[in-house]
């Protein structure tokens, strides 16, 4: 067998070996560099928003009482612990999924929670419902179309 | 003979760097997010836990997620780090030395902890199954919080035990 035949099948059993042991072993849970959140300016995020909101599933995961007093337009209310079941009828593609709760506390705990099952299509909204708010940006109250 | 060695020695180096790579190219890239296994929550039973946390209380650490407003009792010794507030306060947890035991209302909120926990790289944690109420069914002591009537619920306060309206009647 030629050296370099032979070289690089020692490469790629080797990644093969890698990707083994990282994958299917708690090793995949290691993280050398601290998750990064996709944070975005409400203003920024409303605009999009505006032009096409059927691309966008605007989630609220405060409790039900602070979503019912006061949230974003357009936003639907899943809150936080509800996830562990709804996680399963968010899209995963095609459409963009935005939290939004009071100052990025709560929403930032569902982005890493969502990106750990697997979701990249993930934004927040950068200071939440008081940035929002600070924005201008339109408020509704009431029930609304929440998710139970 | 001689020739042996040297092509050992590469093979080796191959092999180191295949392994590098790969590594490098998971951990620094979304490719971190492929589940090949689904992810699954590390439960501990509730008696068994409570037997091991009685015998060997610095091996643990119990933490409570429960929002204020859930916590009128709680366990011994439980720090308290609401799940809302994860996102800030997850840096004062170890990631070595201790493991980890999530503990809230029931098993929904510690999982979602958990995931949260385990995607910041944490391998050191394990959740109560079936939370408080589990606990509770078990038979294992639970302490009341004395800041919950007032901090929590300011309206019932007059009415519970030692409150002012008691008092009066």
């Amino acid at each position: 067998m030629p050296t370099v035949t032979r070289y690089l099948l020692v490469f790629l059993a080797a990644t093969t070996l890698a990707t083994g042991t990282i994958y299917l072993t708690p090793l995949r849970w290691l993280s050398p560099v601290e998750p990064k959140i996709n944070d975005v300016l409400p203003q920024l995020f409303y605009s999009e928003y505006k032009k096409s909101p059927e691309q966008f599933i605007f989630i609220d995961v405060r409790p039900p009482e602070a979503y019912a007093e006061k949230h974003a337009q357009g936003s639907i209310n899943i809150p936080l612990h509800m996830l562990y079941d709804e996680r399963r009828n968010l899209p995963k593609s095609g459409k963009e999924v935005v939290l939004i709760c009071s100052l990025g506390r709560a929403s930032g705990v569902a982005y890493s929670y969502l990106e750990h099952y697997g979701f990249r299509n993930l934004r927040r909204i950068s200071g939440g419902i008081e940035a929002w708010e600070a924005a201008g940006l339109p408020l509704e109250s009431g029930q609304g179309p929440s998710v139970e | 003979m001689n020739n042996t060695h040297p092509s050992k020695f590469l093979s080796i180096g191959y092999l180191a760097a295949g392994f590098l790579a790969t590594a490098v190219a998971i951990y620094l890239t979304p490719l971190r997010h492929v589940n090949v296994i689904p992810n699954t929550v590390n439960f501990i039973n509730p008696k068994e836990f409570y037997d091991d946390y009685r015998a060997n209380p610095n091996k643990y650490l119990l933490v409570d997620i429960r929002p204020e407003f859930l916590r009128y009792e709680y366990p011994e010794g439980a720090m308290h780090i609401s799940i809302f507030r994860l996102s800030e306060e997850w840096k004062k947890l170890p990631r070595s030395g201790k493991t980890i035991v999530i503990f809230c209302e029931e098993s929904i909120s510690e999982s979602v902890a958990y995931g949260y926990l385990q995607n910041q790289g944490f391998l050191n944690i394990k959740a109560i199954n079936g939370g408080r109420a589990a606990w509770k069914d078990a038979g294992l002591p639970l302490v009341k919080n004395p800041n919950y009537a007032e901090e929590a619920t300011p309206f019932l306060a007059p009415f519970q035990e030692g409150g002012l309206l008691l008092k009066l009647l």
